[in-house]
């Protein structure tokens, strides 16, 4: 039978996808708080136009649509990393990409500038 | 299940770290399923807060309470869904470590990611519809 991993045998490579299927989740669990945070930026929003009448509230609408779009694109994101992390393990050479947790970061930051902009707005 | 002796390839205890990974490997899974089921909850316990609201503003909320409840029920059921894989996905892989051949899945990750998309771009929807 062909050696599959990177060397370092079969119990370095089972902790590799182990490994892989917790990074996975990790990422998942993310895009389910950016989802909720932006579910609670728009209902919360919501409530205020319905009961303030507030033009300034109206005006926010797309953010919280916005950052759960976001959340939702990185559940594409993790799943599409995870499928190819999971080809790296079993290949010779495992090749990390930051550039998808330096967007990760990127979205966090845009989400955290969005529930500033709300809490500043709904007072 | 026969057990696979101590001592890995290089020597060390290769099979505890194997069992302890694939633990931590089901609390995570059990971390996300907890999340879904609580992002559900909201999501579907939303509906009758604004449906208050709409009551003291005079607006309907009807429909919009509707649907925060199928698509927060739909969340927690892949959160049941995500616990159910994770906890199969956990014996097979004890089975398979003891065995000490590997096979790695993408199935159960496949289908509540994608299950969660689904319900995700609903939720979107949802936001974009009743803002």
């Amino acid at each position: 039978m062909a050696v599959r991993g990177r060397g370092g045998g079969e119990g370095v490579r089972t902790r590799d996808h182990l490994a892989s299927a917790r990074t996975l989740q990790a990422w998942f669990r993310a895009s389910l708080t950016l989802l909720a945070a932006g579910f609670a930026v728009e209902k919360l929003r919501l409530v205020g136009v319905r009961l303030r009448h507030d033009p300034a509230l109206a005006a926010l609408a797309p953010l919280g649509r916005w950052v759960a779009a976001g959340g939702l694109l990185v559940s594409v994101a993790a799943l599409a990393d995870f499928l190819r992390r999971r080809r790296d393990i079993e290949g010779a050479v495992f090749r990390p990409r930051p550039a998808a947790n330096l967007a990760l970061v990127a979205l966090v930051g845009v989400a955290g500038v969005t529930v500033m902009v709300f809490l500043v707005a709904v007072r | 299940m026969s057990r696979r002796p101590e001592g890995g390839e290089s020597g060390g205890s290769t099979r505890a770290r194997e069992h302890l990974a694939n633990e931590r490997t089901l609390l995570a899974w059990v971390r996300t399923a907890i999340g879904l089921m609580g992002l559900g909850f909201v999501v579907a316990r939303f509906g009758i807060f604004l449906k208050q609201v709409a009551v003291m503003s005079a607006a309907d909320a009807s429909r919009e309470s509707v649907a925060s409840a199928v698509i927060g029920t739909g969340l927690v059921g892949a959160g049941v869904l995500a616990a159910a894989l994770g906890a199969a996905r956990f014996y097979r892989a004890r089975a398979q470590i003891e065995r000490g051949r590997f096979e790695p899945e993408a199935f159960a990750e496949v289908i509540v990611v994608a299950v969660t998309i689904v319900a995700g771009i609903a939720l979107v929807v949802y936001l974009a519809a009743t803002g």
